[in-house]
């Protein structure tokens, strides 16, 4: 069972006109277990005006340079969480947050010889911030090629930071900005347009990998991870190579094979909690119309706190963004995804 | 002095004149390490491909529309026909010339003709078989397995922070030479690493280099070497500047003439750098193929002459056709190699002694060669 604890806002930090950097005070006990890696999320849990709110932020910070753990958060329309953290959040608070964790995650060593490519777009910077970070941090013989699309020069979050790493020559950082006013860029170069299929092929064309063993990570809304996505499968990367983290599912497909009033068991901490699933709904919503106490945070088959083992039975999942296709394989499912396809589902909750 | 004949510091002399013994240093050597291939400049564009020979097995590289590098055996899985041939390009895919199978740039079969005589082959489950390429400061490096013993990087360990300040990359090429040596490419090896020979064979030909003063080591199996310039040298760069590479300084001047294991080496100087490819060809014949590189004032052939007859001083001019009195070290190497050959058939050849320093690199290649072959003929 995923547990929270309080934490206290060290400092919020303005990035830009809309989005925040929150770096939380971590007591010396619980230092480990919220160090986490590169890539990964935390479930914050706000209560604002009563209402709970769950929702999982990317760390941009890196674990490995010894920066307390931070997520950086964009305001968006109809954002209630993210409105209430950009402009009502204050250093001092408490906020319930749960330990890091998260797929996006990379292995790194000094030992390796790499060349990186990262994509962004607008607050899909966040993890790519942190994986940045801590490349040219731990492996002396990394190259990082990056891509940052934004809609114009004001929105670009860690803007100078980003210019201060690409001081270094082994960061070769590329902006597009689709609109608003000229920029000239720092230690970077800046393209005018969308990062669509032939902007991808250009940059890869301009900065060639230096190592032949390269990873490939993109993060963004579900648009962009698809072009890029895309565009690299077409120029022959292996799909093995690629890391994908989406800030947002797109539409849920539907199936014909899923079963009314299914009964479904969930087994977590050694408690079995019941309930009828009815035709459409998730076992995770049934279970919390039950009054079962699971652990859940995006809702949208993202981020991967809902994971359980499927013991019995078998689901429709229409997002498995939060799991690994090994994950996949070997029978694991997101409770806020499933719905049964069978009569009869049991589970288990790591 | 030792009077035992037919031997060597290490090795039993037969490693250098039978067949025998090529064929194994062949499979159990040369098959079995990270070998350079070529230069990124070689294959700068998707589909651009370099073919090589490394030991048993024929392989080529080719850059991919991602621009990554890749390896495969160069075999065509139908009946075995070598699919490429030297250096040039494919964008449209790699045909074999003898049944025209087609396969993509990334080694996946693609197409085979007459498809209806095939039914019983899925395009899918046929795909070239891998081997494994890197790259280091814009030098490719290949190794037959798909999944090597250990990385580039691992099998460079300790020896890339020797290398000196030459970055190959970012300078040009000229005009290269390829000579076939008759002698085995061990004496060749052993020759290039050998700072004895360098006060005597060399005394009119690399006198610009201070050789009391030369430093030199192995680092795992690869040997480094940096000797400083004379003063009268130094002087004469200072008076030159605009010959000397961007990328070396003052401190920089000197020497760096390296061997990576087993047969690849790298010559940094003041005004070029060149890799010097030693490619066995026989028990008795190997083939000298070096690549040059020099910056843009020097490369146009007039100017790269130029580069060198004006440290002509340092250079003895050639006189008739003795190698010896030649002017050009490189002819000088080649004579006493090839006459050191001559010699290992005689009954009475025998290394007597190595001086203490100056030949261990010659000792130590011999040992690495032997981790791999052992010392019995």
């Amino acid at each position: 069972m995923s547990t929270a604890h309080p934490l206290r806002v060290g400092e919020v930090r303005r990035e830009t006109a809309d989005a925040v950097t929150v770096v939380f005070d971590v007591p010396t006990d619980l230092v480990p277990r919220y160090r986490g890696s590169a890539g990964q999320h935390v479930v914050v849990r706000l209560h604002i005006d009563g209402r709970d709110v769950r929702r999982p932020y990317s760390l941009s910070s890196s674990p490995e340079t010894g920066a307390a753990p931070a997520i950086t958060v964009k305001r968006t329309r109809d954002g209630y969480a993210s409105v209430f953290i950009t402009e009502r959040l204050l250093a001092g608070d408490v906020v319930s947050v749960e330990p890091p964790a998260g797929n996006f995650v990379l292995g790194v060593s000094p030992a390796n010889y790499r060349t990186y490519y990262l994509f962004a777009a607008g607050s899909g910077i966040t993890p790519i911030m942190s994986h940045l970070r801590t490349i040219m941090h731990i492996e002396p013989k990394a190259h990082v090629r990056m891509a940052y699309a934004n809609s114009r020069f004001d929105s670009i979050i860690f803007r100078d930071q980003l210019s201060e790493l690409a001081t270094d020559p082994r960061l070769s950082l590329v902006h597009h900005l689709s609109r608003g006013r000229r920029w000239n860029g720092a230690h970077a170069a800046v393209h005018r347009g969308r990062m669509d299929a032939d902007a991808v092929r250009m940059f890869m064309r301009s900065l060639p990998p230096v190592s032949q063993d390269c990873r490939y990570l993109v993060c963004g809304p579900p648009g962009f991870i698809e072009v890029i996505e895309s565009a690299l499968r077409v120029l022959g990367v292996p799909e093995d190579d690629i890391l994908l983290e989406r800030f947002a599912p797109p539409p849920p497909t539907t199936s014909d094979d899923v079963v009314d009033d299914a009964t479904a068991s969930v087994t977590a901490s050694g408690t079995t909690a019941t309930a009828s699933v009815p035709a459409g709904d998730s076992i995770l919503t049934a279970m919390r119309a039950n009054g079962a106490d699971l652990p859940y945070a995006c809702e949208s088959g993202v981020c991967g706190t809902c994971i359980a083992t499927l013991e019995t039975g078998s689901v429709h999942m229409p997002v498995t963004f939060g799991l690994t296709r090994e994950q996949i394989r070997s029978n694991l499912i997101l409770l806020c995804q499933a719905r049964p396809t069978t009569d009869t589902i049991t589970a288990t909750i790591p | 002095m030792d009077t035992a004949y037919r031997r060597t510091p290490v090795l039993p002399v037969e490693a250098y004149t039978t067949q025998e013994w090529f064929e194994r240093e062949q499979r159990d050597l040369f098959s079995n390490v990270w070998h350079f291939v070529g230069m990124e400049s070689d294959v700068p564009s998707p589909g651009d491909h370099i073919t090589a020979q490394i030991g048993l097995h024929p392989l080529f590289v080719v850059r991919g529309d991602d621009h990554r590098l890749r390896a495969f055996h160069n075999i065509c899985r139908h009946r075995g026909t070598m699919l490429l041939r030297a250096t040039g390009q494919s964008s449209t895919g790699i045909v074999c010339p003898y049944h025209n199978w087609t396969y993509s740039i990334n080694g996946r079969l693609i197409s085979v003709p007459q498809r209806e005589v095939f039914t019983h082959v899925e395009l899918d489950d046929v795909a070239l078989h891998g081997a494994s390429v890197e790259t280091w400061m814009g030098m490719v490096f290949a190794h037959p397995e798909p999944d090597p013993p250990t990385t580039l990087m691992g099998w460079l360990a300790g020896f890339p922070e020797h290398v000196g300040p030459h970055r190959p990359d970012r300078l040009l090429e000229v005009e290269p030479s390829d000579h076939v040596w008759r002698a085995n490419w061990k004496i060749v090896v052993e020759n290039y690493i050998d700072g004895y020979h360098l006060f005597h064979l060399h005394a009119d030909t690399l006198d610009m280099y201070d050789h009391a003063e030369a430093e030199s080591g192995f680092h795992g199996r690869h040997f480094a070497f940096y000797e400083p310039p004379v003063p009268a040298m130094r002087e004469w760069l200072g008076r030159n500047r605009g010959y000397i590479l961007d990328d070396i300084g003052e401190d920089d001047w000197g020497a760096f003439v390296h061997m990576l294991f087993p047969g690849t080496g790298l010559i940094g100087l003041e005004m070029s750098y060149s890799i010097f490819q030693v490619i066995p060809l026989g028990p008795e014949s190997t083939r000298v193929h070096i690549r040059n590189f020099t910056n843009e004032r020097n490369r146009s052939a007039a100017k790269w002459t130029s580069a060198w007859t004006a440290v002509g001083s340092w250079f003895a001019g050639g006189r008739g056709d003795d190698p010896l009195a030649s002017g050009d070290f490189m002819e000088e190497d080649r004579y006493a190699c090839e006459q050191q050959q001559l010699a290992m058939h005689s009954p009475k050849f025998g290394v007597g002694a190595t001086s203490l320093g100056f030949e261990d690199g010659v000792v130590g290649f011999q040992q690495h060669v032997a981790e791999y072959l052992g010392t019995e003929p």
